[in-house]
């Protein structure tokens, strides 16, 4: 329907090969790295790919629409949990909880998405932020179904893929994918509309968009790509603890997306790859490993406020 | 097409429309003209849904919309181009154009991309700009391209010209000439009678909230009493 302008060059056309050589380019890379990486190194390269998902999927909240939810390890959690409770209930395969697992917390993002997009700004933050507690407290006390603070052990990895370095290449592919579909959803007229929400929703509603449809879809995507995350570490780790709805998690997401840039898609991943570098480099030399790291952020908040990918890349 | 009848909107405990009534029909441009404060926005403002008469109605194509959520009006056909613009400002020019294209009322005769950038060639030119960074005519020119991408049946516009250079006002009152042309119903307010005088089939006049006089471009210009009140020489 958009009809090409004589004279006026397509926009799109060129951008989209060097993205996409990019993509497999790093990607290939990406596969490569347990065959450098020790033991230890691949976990927390494991861990940068996951928590990147999930910083990703909350910056299609905060980045795109314009919406800072402080409850996202809710989904993340949530699926960690739907994924050892189907293996340990419903004594189902390791492939099927990971398909059932993001599904659940797609469902529980729809169900608390209702309520929490009729609000906006700290009103929004602190609904989602209390139905995340209100999420933890049940995996915390519950004792009978999620094992309270003890968890749910032996969520174990399928044997395909129950090697650190299998299991690396295995959940490298699976976030690829879910980058690669967020990536789509940005660029999609979706995203396109949820930019201009965030910019000014009163003007998007007079073109006649309804914007509660489209926050509540945002919300319930980023609740989807959470939750594979959360699924994919409940197999990295091998069990699942309250811990991981907490707002600790939470905060741990925002801060990723602040240190690596919300304005631009990738800065997520960048925050989550160079947090958790500082965490594990940091804990060498100090337990109190989080002080520095407020140090950092601090400087990147007063000198960078769009991240450190805005440093590298002009601000769209 | 449009039927406004005895508009009565408040803002907090203080009236601003005291019983505004109009009509346009099809193909049709009306102008609203009074001073600031007379009531023009507002009654803009109540006819998409943006602020809720406590008295009075709103017939669209037949159908009462008093109430209805704005973009539920926006569905319905009415487009609106706010006095203070607003673009998407970290958007490009092309990128405001397609987020503001509705499916559902596009037609085969309708607007597009390349029709409003026929109407408006520096859009065109600027298509991948961001929208913050244009000058303010060219602003307004992406706010009605905007407009139109909804295709409307009625296009509301709040002072185009406010603002403008005397040298866009013509080109602005040249456009939209060109949209009346294509057959698209405009009810535009004005303090700037000049900008009109060429351009309206009908007249109100608004003064405190209400409805001063109301007739026909030519009748309005040819009383010369009430003319001069709001030519303001």
């Amino acid at each position: 329907m958009t009809a090409a302008v004589p004279g006026v060059p397509a926009v799109r056309s060129w951008v989209r090969l060097p993205v996409a050589a990019a993509f497999f380019a790093a990607l290939g890379g990406v596969l490569l790295l347990p065959e450098v990486l020790s033991v230890y190194q691949i976990y927390l390269a494991l861990e940068v790919l996951i928590f990147g998902l999930a910083a990703t999927s909350l910056n299609l909240l905060v980045g795109y629409a314009g919406m800072v939810s402080f409850g996202h390890a809710a989904y993340f959690g949530a699926a960690s949990y739907c994924a050892a409770l189907a293996m340990k209930y419903a004594g189902v395969s390791m492939w099927t909880a990971l398909l059932v697992a993001p599904l659940g917390s797609t469902v529980l993002a729809f169900v608390y998405g209702i309520f929490c997009v009729r609000l906006s700004r700290i009103y929004f933050a602190m609904l989602t932020l209390a139905f995340a507690q209100l999420t933890y407290t049940v995996a915390f006390q519950w004792y009978g179904v999620t094992g309270g603070d003890t968890g749910l052990l032996g969520v174990m990895p399928a044997d395909a893929i129950a090697e650190p370095q299998t299991y690396f290449r295995f959940t490298a592919l699976v976030v690829a994918a879910c980058i690669a579909v967020l990536y789509a959803v940005v660029r999609s007229p979706f995203g396109l509309t949820l930019r201009s929400i965030q910019q000014n929703r009163v003007r998007v509603e007079l073109l006649g968009v309804n914007p509660y449809l489209y926050q509540l879809g945002a919300f319930v995507i980023a609740g989807f790509f959470a939750g594979v995350a959360g699924a994919l570490y409940a197999f990295e780790k091998g069990a699942v603890f309250p811990d991981y709805l907490s707002l600790g998690h939470s905060l741990k997401f925002i801060l990723m997306t602040l240190l690596g840039g919300f304005t631009v898609f990738l800065g997520p991943l960048l925050g989550a790859l160079v947090f958790e570098l500082l965490n594990s480099v940091l804990t060498n030399y100090t337990q109190y490993w989080q002080l520095p790291l407020a140090v950092c952020l601090a400087a990147v908040i007063l000198f960078a406020p769009s991240g450190l990918s805005g440093l590298f890349l002009r601000k769209r | 097409m449009l039927d406004v009848s005895d508009l009565h909107v408040y803002y907090g405990l203080s009236q601003a429309l005291f019983g505004v009534s109009l009509r346009a029909e099809r193909g049709e441009l009306i102008a609203l003209v009074g001073r600031n404060g007379a009531g023009k926005s507002t009654t803009l403002k109540a006819i998409v849904g943006l602020c809720r008469p406590r008295r009075g109605r709103v017939v669209f194509g037949g159908r009462d919309v008093t109430g209805w959520p704005p973009y539920r009006i926006a569905r319905a056909g009415i487009g609106y181009v706010p006095e203070d613009r607003r673009v998407f400002r970290s958007l490009t020019v092309q990128e405001n154009l397609e987020a503001a294209r509705l499916p559902e009322r596009e037609r085969a005769d309708g607007w597009t991309m390349a029709g409003v950038f026929e109407l408006f060639p520096d859009l065109a030119r600027l298509r991948g700009h961001l929208a913050g960074r244009l000058s303010g005519g060219q602003q307004q020119m992406l706010t009605i391209g905007r407009a139109l991408m909804t295709n409307p049946d009625l296009l509301l516009l709040d002072e185009p010209s406010e603002g403008l250079a005397p040298l866009l006002v013509q080109l602005l009152a040249e456009r939209v000439a060109l949209m009346k042309e294509r057959g698209l119903t405009i009810v535009l307010s004005e303090q700037n009678v000049e900008f009109v005088r060429e351009l309206a089939d009908r007249v109100y006049t608004l003064e405190k909230g209400e409805v001063r006089y109301e007739g026909r471009m030519q009748d309005f210009l040819a009383s010369e009493e009430i003319a001069r009140a709001y030519l303001g020489v």
